[in-house]
Order: structure tokens, then sequence, then C-alpha cells
């Protein structure tokens, strides 16, 4: 699924941020496996979990979940720092990031002193710090205004064309639509897997069981 | 934290003035009980009749480890006063004496020096007096270095001497204030023994002692002292009629210090409980903060940080806390031993017995901060903080990741 840019769909309390959680790692599965690059994540200890979240997830989350009275640098820096990155390397690595998502003026503003957009934007470059395979974002643009909302969103279709793989979860059906594959999910379900665009239906190839597990390999 | 700060001032400052308190009683138990020489008694047995010629007395004093010569009070003194002219006197009882009188007498040589072996052996007229004489003689003690005096007794007898040091007067019982003229104060003045026998018609050389004192280095341990004393006294006198025994002073000083140091490890050790008690209000602080931060501690953790780090971080902040208030507790104590230090002299005045005062006021007695209790403190909180951050540390790395990040 490496290079996909999708979104999971699905109203409040349809069960996709437990997906979104168990695709993370950051959650086990009570029934089922999940292979993530051919490794049972619900066999892991924690140290391996650690490191499959800090090496190749990054998160986005609704509420941005900066770490409080912590620089923007050291922000972006924190994923690093619990990846072993010598400090030379994860402070122009951290600075590259913010460049990126055109923060270059705030490196030393604190959580607090940021707009909501300019939160988020912090947080996509953390989450991109260690260079992930697929980046997970929540929600990321729930809590903001539609205008700033969209330049986010911007920012993930930018990534997507650099060849991120970008995991969606929104209850917004506009911005489902700007993905390549909406997967739409209702008590616990897969309903539809279907193209965004091209409005093509994946559902017919995938059932909800295997739905992990073949795509994951 | 401020549970800690006051753990760690109050066992460094109950560490620091009984330490001061201790050394100040070792000083002042030195002198006045004799806890720097010992004793020895020569006996005889059958009729016979035994003693310890002068000549061997410093003899033997050589062969002795750590002792610095023997007690020597001449058996006579002079009561009279000391005449620079007719109008400059003070009233002096001369005393001859040995070297090491000093030491057993802990006077404080205010310039010049002691009576010294030189003096002894050439049987010189250097002497010692007090500043109060050199004063009502010289008018200052700077000036009697080098003076003549003539010590003129009671009884007629006259004795020139050439001052050649001023120890210091120790008023105890405040005679100084109510003396009118301050030249009929008497105090003592020191010679040589030998040419104190001298002038009183003494033959020095043909003195023989029974019973004899040595002064020995202060701090050394007595009873080793004492044992091989006795054995080179014995086996310089291998006679079976004949025995020596040496005993050590009237020495109190090695047990009340363990006392009092027993003493104050039980107060340091109530204060170090405060300490513990700091620790616990810092395990609350500590729990409030995790709980405070479950969601930033949940983003640690999604982002890829592992149990161990977030226990490392939490710990890390708990002893971070404690030193910071370790360091805080010991400026602290700096600045109470600071304002007590120039307080000092009310601080005595409290002191109901006399001696005990006057020789606080005379001696310096200071106080000073306890080092070693500074770094008992120092590694007393990081142990404290870490004993006490363990339990919310391991909380907050237990939280589940997504329960963490959901907390509002």
């Amino acid at each position: 699924m490496f290079d996909d840019y999708w979104h999971i769909y699905g109203e409040s309390g349809s069960g996709k941020s437990t997906l979104m959680n168990i695709i993370g790692a950051l959650d086990r599965p009570t029934e089922g496996e999940y292979y993530f690059n051919g490794v049972d994540i619900s066999k892991l200890s924690d140290k391996k979990l650690s490191k499959i979240r800090n090496s190749t997830i990054g998160f986005v989350f609704q509420n941005f979940n900066l770490i409080p009275r912590t620089s923007a640098l050291k922000n972006v820096e924190l994923p690093m720092v619990y990846g072993k990155v010598p400090k030379k390397e994860r402070i122009s690595r951290a600075k590259e990031l913010l460049d990126m998502v055109e923060m270059s003026s705030r490196y030393d503003h604190n959580p607090n002193e940021l707009s909501g957009g300019q939160k988020q934007r912090v947080a996509i470059a953390r989450a991109m710090a260690n260079n992930p395979s697929i980046i997970l974002a929540d929600e990321p643009t729930g809590a903001l205004d539609s205008k700033t909302g969209r330049t986010i969103m911007d920012l993930f279709h930018n990534l997507h064309s650099q060849g991120k793989t970008i995991v969606l979860i929104t209850h917004n059906p506009e911005l489902a639509k700007e993905t390549e594959r909406i997967v739409t999910i209702s008590d616990g379900n897969i309903i539809s897997d279907s193209r965004g665009s091209s409005g093509e239906d994946y559902s017919e190839i995938y059932n909800s069981e295997e739905w992990g597990e073949d795509n994951e390999n | 934290m401020i549970g800690i700060i006051v753990g760690v001032s109050s066992v460094v400052l109950i560490m620091s003035i009984g330490s001061s308190i201790t050394n100040a009683v070792k000083m002042y138990f030195a002198g006045s009980l004799g806890d720097n020489r010992f004793t020895s008694y020569v006996s005889a047995k059958n009729g016979k009749n035994f003693s310890v010629k002068y000549d061997e007395l410093y003899e033997l004093a050589g062969k002795l480890p750590n002792v610095k010569g023997p007690l020597l009070e001449s058996s006579d003194y002079i009561n009279g006063r000391a005449h620079v002219d007719g109008e400059h006197y003070s009233a002096a009882v001369l005393r001859g004496v040995s070297p090491v009188y000093s030491d057993a007498h802990q006077l404080i040589m205010l310039c010049g020096r002691f009576i010294n072996m030189s003096d002894c052996k050439g049987e010189k007229s250097a002497a010692v007096i007090s500043n109060v004489a050199a004063e009502n003689c010289f008018g200052s003690t700077e000036n009697a270095l080098g003076g003549q005096l003539s010590v003129i007794g009671d009884d007629g007898r006259i004795v020139e001497l050439t001052v050649v040091g001023v120890y210091k007067y120790i008023d105890t019982k405040g005679k100084l204030e109510k003396m009118a003229d301050k030249r009929l104060l008497a105090s003592d003045a020191y010679c040589s023994y030998e040419y104190m026998n001298l002038k009183i018609g003494v033959d020095t050389s043909a003195l023989e002692f029974e019973e004899f004192t040595y002064i020995t280095d202060p701090d050394v341990d007595m009873r080793l002292l004492v044992s091989s004393a006795q054995d080179i006294l014995s086996a310089r006198y291998d006679d079976p009629d004949y025995s020596i025994s040496c005993y050590r002073g009237f020495s109190r000083t090695k047990e009340t210090n363990s006392m009092l140091q027993i003493l104050i490890l039980v107060f340091a050790a109530a204060a170090g409980l405060s300490l513990v008690v700091g620790g616990i209000s810092l395990m609350n602080t500590m729990l409030v903060s995790v709980k405070e931060r479950t969601k930033e501690i949940g983003t640690r953790k999604a982002i890829g940080a592992s149990n161990s780090s977030i226990v490392f971080q939490f710990l890390l902040e708990s002893v971070v806390i404690c030193l910071v208030a370790c360091i805080f507790g010991i400026l602290f104590c700096f600045l109470v031993i600071a304002v007590l230090r120039q307080n000092l002299s009310v601080l005595f005045d409290l002191i109901t017995d006399d001696s005990l005062k006057s020789f606080m006021k005379t001696n310096n007695i200071s106080i000073s901060i306890n080092f070693l209790s500074v770094l008992v403190s120092v590694l007393f909180s990081v142990v404290v903080g870490v004993l006490f951050g363990v339990y919310p540390a391991v909380k907050a790395a237990k939280m589940q990741v997504t329960d963490a990040l959901r907390y509002e």
C-alpha cells in the first residue's frame, strides 16, 4: 500500500479511530492479527513497538498534541531524540522540516505562541522527522477553520506527491473526495473501498477481514 | 520542594553546629582535663629507694614516640612585683616551668615565644609575661619584647628577667574589670625551670623524681602511647624490685565526644526524617504532574518514546527537583551560619558556666559549615528523588497510549 493516499471515512463511533490506533501500532487488536511490514504487531514488546512507532510511522493528531512549553524546533527534534539521531544532524533536519512546512520564522516559538494552523504544520513536520513510511493523520483539520484546513490538506497533497503514504481519517466527505482511495467504515466494518477521484469501487476486491493482512504484506 | 529545602537545611545546620560544638568541647577539655599528658610513677620494694634523675627525664622523652617533653614546675615560686622602674610595675607570680608548660595549660601567645630548651640548658633569664603585665610595665605587648624586668618577691628575693614572649591573660572571673589599679592584678610570669632553680638555690642536676608527667602531641592514641611508654621504662629499669607504671591523664574527651556525636546523629536523623516527609510531598507533586501531563506522555509514546525513556524522564525530573531544593537548602544554611557567626558573642552570653563562656570568647570559637553534611545531604536528596520518583515515573510509563492520547 506504499505510495498510497488513503482516506478512512466514517461517522463518529464507527471505529475509524480504533482502526487508526491499530494501524499506528498504538493499540493491540483484541482479536485477529495485524502485520506491519511482515511483523505481527500484537506480539511485539514495548521496546520494539516504540521503535516501529518512532521510525516508520508519523502521527498527526486533531489537537496537534505538541509538547507544551517546548519550542517548535525541539518538538520536531523529539522523535529524532528517541531515535538517537546525533544532535547536530537532528537540529539541521528539524530546521529543514520546519522550512518545508513554511515555519522558518517560528523555530523558537512555544506551542502556546502559535495559531492552530501553525501548530498543525509543526505537528506535520514532527511526523516527518524520522522519514516514516506512512503518515497517519487523525482528523488533522478537525480543529481548524476551513481556510486553514485547506492549507493543511495542501501540505498532505504535497507530501503525497513526494511519495509518502498517507492515511487520513475524517468525517468530512468533502475532504475525502480529494484522495485516491476512500475506505468507509460503519459499525466497525468496512462498507466500501473506492477510488476517490475516479469513483472506482475496491470493495469487491477486499472484504473487511482480509484487508489488513493482504495489504500490509 | 519546600519540604526538601527544610529537610536539607536542618540536616546541614544540625551537623554543622554540632561538629562546631564538638570541636569547641574537644579544645576545652584538651587543656583542662589533661588529654595530652600521661603520668608515670616509680615505686620500689624491699625498702630500696628509687627515682629517676632530672637528666634521665629528658633522655626518656627522646625515646618515646609523640612525647614533647616532661612537664616540670619549680617547687617554689616568687610572689611579688615585676618592676621596670619605680613607676612601672605589675603584680606577678614567677614560676619556673619546662617548655611544654604552655601546651599543658593552653597558653595563647600574643607575641614572641614561650620558654624553649635553650633557655633551660643555658639557665637563661628569658621570661614570658602576661599581656596585663606587659601593658603595666611597657605600655603595650609589643614593647615588652626584649624588655628587662626585676621581680622583687615579697620575701625580698630578686630575679632579673628578659621578656621573650607575651601570653594572653585569661580573665575567667572578671577580676580585671574590678581592679581600679591594673598594676595590682597578679598574673603569672614564667621563666625556665632551671633558671628558677638557680635563683631559689636548688641543684637541678641532683633532682630526682618518683612521679613525672609527659606532655604528648594532641590527638595521639593515648592508650597505645601509655603502653609503649610503660614497656620502654620497664626495660630501662629492669629490676624486680622496681616497678614503673604509667597512667593516662584524667581524660574524658573521647567519651564526651562520642556521646556528643551520638546526640548529634540522633538530631540529624530526626532532621533526615523531614527529608523523607519532603520526599513524600515530592511524590505527590510528581503524581499530579504525571496526571496533568497524561496527554504529553501519550504523545511522547506515540512518536516513539519507550517505557524506559518515560521512566527516565520523570526520574530525572524528580532528582533535579530534589537537587535544586538541596542547593536552596544549603544556601539557606550558609546564610544562617553567616548570621550566627556575626552574633557569636550574643550566643556565648547565653552560656551559664563562666569558665566555659570565657573560654568560648577568648579562643575565638566559631561555627562553620560541616562539608561532610553537605555531601551527605546532596547524596540523600538524590536518593530521595529516585526513591520517591520511581512510583510516579513507572505509573507514567505504564499508561496505555490510546487512553493517554484521549485524556483531556
